[in-house]
């Protein structure tokens, strides 16, 4: 199914995973802070570009489920009606 | 969808850019910097003989110092060069006793002593003017009288030079007639404690004599040609302190006691600093006068020095140097520099060389007298008291040591020899003598008829490794922070590269035949490859003898004695002019180091490893001559090396440890207070791992959100994929159903292509109404004929 290139969740899950093993890797060395922020910003700004995804993601997949809602009722009260005719 | 609001992203994302331009910052110094300095550099100070000051006193007849009883010789027998490192060595690491020694025992002010001596009848006015050497008034007026009558040798302690009365704390004597005809003196001895800096000392003084001297002079060796500051130079040259430090100070004045109210005196302290390019004079004052502060000139030396770009490379914030090491404000008294130490003095190491036979001269064996001696491997003073009266008597006779009253002998021979290779004097036990102690009444029995007197002095970092920041500081100085002994046993090793010391030979032990495995046939590649392989190698010789190559390495981590002296009597001679010292070169490896980064960014780092090269050059000519050391500061962790030690990246540490760890309340618009609070409902009591850590989960709820809609968006696919061919099936029935009804020329006449139910209907309708209509037709005039017929059919 097409998502018109709306939104592109491929690989995410495996960054922030990635991040996180980083960031718990680096713990037992606090002197690193400064470095560790570094890592700590770089990975809220791909939480942000993930959360970004997912609400553009979201608008999208609402968008197509009222459709499919709106194409399902159409339908079902179509079908009735030649139903009723066809009787 | 959960909302996902990262509250610390404000306050990261400011300090990961603050902290971005504060590495760029220090990069562009570094490239900044002269070429020949780095941000950080690291040196080991060599235990060498570079280091040792050895000043020529004169010869001092034996009498004058075997009166003192623990003027004697130290144990064992040695060579004059091990004599020194030795010393040298040992009191390196008495200072560090001694500084905590005067620490704990000082008390303020400086000690003093006023004497009334007659004069001829006569007028005396204005300014003394006299030979205070010959008349040796500068010893006399130093020391307590006991023969001047009741009103003579007056004590006390001040540390109050801003007048006269003050300086004497209200002891002179005031009664004119009594001060008639009498030469008013007054010494004030002790301390001069200073933390690191430039200082000066200015006298404004009149109708009187004075004399400063600052430093090892003001022990026993003032002199009225060796005063630091007198009425002919009215304030001193700079006084550097490389470190806060116990200097002796003395002050001397003389007048008539005739005029003793015409008499002014008062001292000022000058510190110089540089701040903001400028280099400023800071006085400071006694009593309630507040300190000033002012430009002076710029010298032209540091001018060059902070021209172009490096003018900005100057530090001038405290914490960059010695933290104690500010003495500006108005909390700081001149008063404070001064301090007194009861029952103790400071250590000037004097020391004499003598041979006791002419067979320990061939040997290079000597006695070393001092008033030291080692106790466990420690330097410690024999006895205080008698360190006293050494002072005492070395200044009751310095007048005849530079006379060169005791050069020649009884015999009228030379009383002294030296030591060609080293150029140091030695003196003989006189041959008949004894070693019995000398009296006044026998000035030359059992010891030489003179001691060959040394001033032996080491430089502080002899023996440790430091590390050099290459920016000068307020102080005109680089600073300087000890790498801790641990530090170096569990982070240093040995490198592959080596200082070479040129001329010093090794020990003849080494050499001699019953250590004749010590020495190997190796040249000096070969040897210094030997020496690589040993990981308990600190240093080679590499030496001929005989033209063969020859090869001695240090097999215990030891430190070479330094010796200049050709070992004799062995077996197998150095050629002269062969022998070299090579000293291994430490390094700390980078290698998995997690403070890689902060190490690398200003550091001089050469294959993944940090240099620590061997210096043997404590003069001036060092790159880093002047230098601060806070000794307060060690380096005893890597995370105290280079920039991970910089007080500003600490800073940076801490906040982003605070950042990240620390929790806090955020609020929406970014702004945060260090507390828990969570009265407001749009704020987050949390921290940047823990907040990041929310957002992440927050992201994986919304991706179970997310799927479960794709989920639905499947499901609906699937229904409609149901639907749509059930209602196609449905309506293609009904389609064909109404093709049935079609008529084709209702659907040629229409303007629809298709036939509409309604209008098939009314088709319909109409062909029944037509065939009805037609039926009704038909009917009726099939009636009509049928009665036609019949009436016929009647009337026939």
């Amino acid at each position: 199914m097409s998502n018109n290139e709306k939104f592109d969740l491929s690989g995410v899950f495996q960054v922030q995973q990635n991040y996180l093993t980083d960031l718990s890797n680096s713990y037992p060395n606090v002197n690193n802070a400064p470095l560790i922020a570094r890592y700590v910003l770089d990975l809220q700004d791909k939480v942000n570009d993930v959360t970004q995804s997912y609400q553009k993601a979201d608008t999208s997949a609402d968008n197509v489920l009222t459709e499919q809602y709106d194409m399902i009722d159409i339908i079902k009260t179509e079908q009735e009606r030649i139903d009723q005719i066809q009787d | 969808m959960e909302p996902n609001k990262l509250f610390t992203y404000d306050r990261l994302s400011e300090f990961v850019n603050n902290y971005k331009e504060f590495v760029a910052k220090k990069k562009k110094e570094e490239e900044e910097l002269d070429p020949n300095l780095n941000a950080y550099s690291y040196y080991h100070f060599s235990n060498n003989p570079n280091g040792i000051i050895m000043d020529s006193i004169g010869r001092f007849g034996q009498n004058i110092l075997s009166s003192v009883s623990a003027w004697s010789p130290m144990k064992n027998k040695n060579g004059i060069d091990a004599w020194r490192i030795n010393l040298a060595r040992g009191l390196v690491k008495f200072r560090e006793n001694e500084f905590t020694l005067f620490q704990t025992n000082k008390k303020p002010g400086l000690d003093f002593i006023i004497n009334y001596d007659e004069l001829p009848i006569g007028v005396y006015y204005n300014t003394p003017n006299m030979n205070i050497d010959q008349e040796d008034y500068a010893y006399r007026t130093s020391i307590s009288y006991t023969d001047r009558g009741s009103d003579n040798s007056i004590t006390g302690t001040s540390n109050d030079f801003s007048s006269l009365q003050a300086a004497t704390a209200n002891k002179l004597g005031l009664n004119k007639t009594s001060l008639l005809y009498k030469m008013v003196t007054v010494d004030w001895h002790g301390f001069f404690l200073a933390p690191a800096g430039n200082y000066s000392i200015t006298c404004n003084a009149e109708n009187c004599l004075f004399y400063i001297w600052v430093g090892d002079n003001a022990v026993c060796q003032f002199m009225n040609d060796n005063a630091d500051v007198n009425n002919n130079t009215t304030t001193s040259e700079k006084f550097f302190f490389p470190y806060e430090q116990f200097r002796y100070i003395r002050i001397q004045i003389y007048y008539f006691g005739n005029v003793q109210e015409d008499v002014s005196f008062e001292l000022v302290f000058n510190r110089i600093t540089l701040k903001n390019k400028t280099e400023m004079v800071e006085t400071i004052s006694f009593g309630n006068v507040p300190n000033t502060e002012s430009p002076t000139f710029m010298s032209n030396q540091y001018y060059n020095m902070m021209s172009g770009e490096n003018a900005d490379m100057i530090i001038n914030t405290p914490d960059s140097s010695s933290p104690s090491s500010s003495p500006s404000g108005q909390s700081f008294q001149a008063s404070q520099f001064f301090c007194n130490v009861p029952n103790y003095y400071p250590l000037i190491l004097y020391c004499a060389f003598v041979s006791q036979n002419e067979q320990d001269f061939l040997n290079n064996q000597f006695l070393c007298y001092s008033m030291v001696e080692f106790q466990n491997n420690e330097l410690v003073v024999k006895d205080y008291t008698q360190l006293g009266i050494l002072y005492q008597n070395i200044r009751m006779f310095m007048t005849q040591v530079l006379n060169n009253d005791y050069d020649y002998n009884t015999s009228n021979r030379l009383s002294y020899g030296v030591l060609p290779p080293i150029n140091i004097q030695y003196t003989i036990i006189e041959p008949g003598s004894s070693n019995s102690p000398a009296t006044t009444s026998t000035p030359t029995n059992g010891t030489p008829f003179a001691f060959a007197l040394y001033k032996l002095n080491s430089d502080y970092r002899m023996g440790k490794i430091y590390q050099i920041d290459g920016v000068l500081n307020e102080n005109f100085a680089y600073p300087m922070h000890e790498i801790g002994k641990d530090f170096i046993t569990n982070n240093l090793s040995y490198a592959d590269n080596y200082e070479v010391f040129p001329g010093f030979y090794p020990n003849a032990n080494a050499i001699d035949v019953q250590y004749y495995n010590k020495a190997v046939n190796k040249n000096e590649l070969e040897c210094k490859e030997f020496c690589n392989n040993s990981t308990n190698c600190a240093y080679y010789f590499a030496y001929s003898s005989n033209g063969t190559d020859k090869c001695i390495i240090d097999t215990d981590n030891s430190v070479p004695v330094f010796n200049r002296v050709p070992p004799s009597n062995t077996n197998e001679p150095v050629d002269k002019g062969s022998q070299s010292l090579y000293l291994r070169n430490y390094q700390f490896d980078l290698s998995g180091n997690p403070n890689k980064e902060c190490l690398i960014l200003n550091d001089n780092v050469q294959n993944n490893v940090i240099p620590i090269v061997n210096n043997s050059n404590y003069s001036d000519t060092f790159t880093y001559s002047n230098y601060n050391l806070d000794k307060n500061m060690k380096i005893t962790s890597p995370n105290e090396m280079g920039l991970c030690g910089n007080p500003e990246y600490k800073k940076k540490l801490n906040e982003a440890e605070q950042i990240l760890f620390k929790d806090t309340t955020y609020y929406k618009n970014g702004t945060f207070v260090e507390n828990f609070s969570n009265a407001i409902p749009d704020s987050k009591y949390t921290d940047a791992i823990d907040d990041t850590s929310d957002g992440i989960r927050t992201n994986l709820n919304n991706e179970v959100l997310y799927a479960e809609k794709q989920e639905k968006i499947n499901k609906n696919y699937q229904e409609l994929n149901n639907l749509i061919p059930e209602y196609e099936e449905t309506r293609n029935e009904i389609k064909i159903k109404e093709q049935l009804y079609e008529a084709s020329q209702i659907k040629a006449s229409s303007d629809q292509k298709g036939p509409r139910i309604l209008k098939k209907k009314i088709m319909d309708n109409n062909e029944l109404y037509l065939s009805s209509k037609l039926l009704f037709t038909l009917g009726t005039v099939s009636v009509t004929t049928l009665l036609i017929f019949a009436i016929v059919l009647a009337r026939d």
